[in-house]
């Protein structure tokens, strides 16, 4: 047999091994290689979060450019202050956190421009326009609603209820977040709630 | 009227595609612009502003 057919069969029967995969690092091990300044870490503690984040931000900006902007003012702050990494051993919290402070940032900013009369006139960036378009019936017009409600709010009573109501968070982590007291953030929770319920039936979230 | 499941998360997300991961990235890698900077910049724009407003208020 040539020897070509032979190195060709032994490759068929000898299939590669396959790669074992890494178990996932925790976060006191990232954060640790994190403050040490490994680039690793970086892109690690990036690919871990960014889509966490991405969502987060999604929901409480409602558009996505915002929330793009939101994500890498985020992770350029984290990444800046890696040094901090290894006080902070929960890096999910200390994202959302940094997250939740640059999402208010832009709201007011943006809450700014519209007291000032520069609102942009394109409203087709609004990710609840855009959904109940795809959607249909009361579903749609309830997204839709939900969208004018929220913008209508302070930004940080929009904050408080997008944690409570869309990502589910617990009153002492929105207080955590909104970096404000408890009893602030239940007078921001009831606020907007009563606004949205006089609007929408929203179902209550139910705590860990 | 139907109710709004609570959390809202799954109604509202969409999946980040390679080319927006990418630019984040890239975004997040470079340097942030100093807080002295941002607060020089902001105290130029009000001091030129209201040296607009002065001008306009001599010219009325």
């Amino acid at each position: 047999m040539p020897a070509t057919k032979l190195r060709r069969s032994a490759r068929v029967r000898q299939p590669p091994e396959p790669t074992p995969l890494a178990p996932p690092l925790s976060d006191a091990v990232l954060s640790e290689r994190l403050a040490q300044g490994d680039r690793w870490a970086r892109e690690a503690v990036f690919r871990k979060y960014v889509a966490a984040v991405w969502g987060l931000a999604l929901r409480l900006m409602g558009n996505r450019a915002d929330a793009e902007d939101v994500v890498q003012d985020t992770f350029a702050e984290v990444l800046h202050d890696a040094r901090q990494a290894r006080e902070r051993r929960v890096l999910r919290g200390w994202l959302i956190g940094v997250a939740v402070q640059h999402a208010r940032r832009r709201l007011e900013h943006r809450r700014m421009l519209r007291l000032l009369g520069f609102e942009r006139g394109d409203r087709t960036h609004r990710l609840n326009e855009q959904l109940a378009h795809s959607l249909d019936g009361a579903l749609a017009s309830d997204l839709y609603k939900l969208g004018e409600l929220l913008d209508r709010m302070t930004p940080r009573r929009r904050i408080a209820w997008c944690l409570r109501y869309m990502e589910g968070c617990s009153i002492d982590e929105v207080a955590s977040y909104c970096a404000c007291s408890l009893a602030t953030a239940t007078r921001e929770l009831n606020k907007a709630h009563t606004i949205v319920r006089a609007q929408l039936d929203i179902a209550e979230p139910v705590d860990a | 009227m139907p109710k709004l499941q609570a959390p809202l998360a799954n109604a509202l997300d969409e999946p980040l595609s390679e080319l927006q991961l990418q630019r984040i990235w890239q975004g997040a890698q470079s340097p942030l612009e100093p807080t002295w900077k941002r607060k020089r910049l902001q105290l130029t724009a009000a001091a030129c502003l209201a040296a607009a407003v002065f001008v306009l208020f001599l010219l009325r």
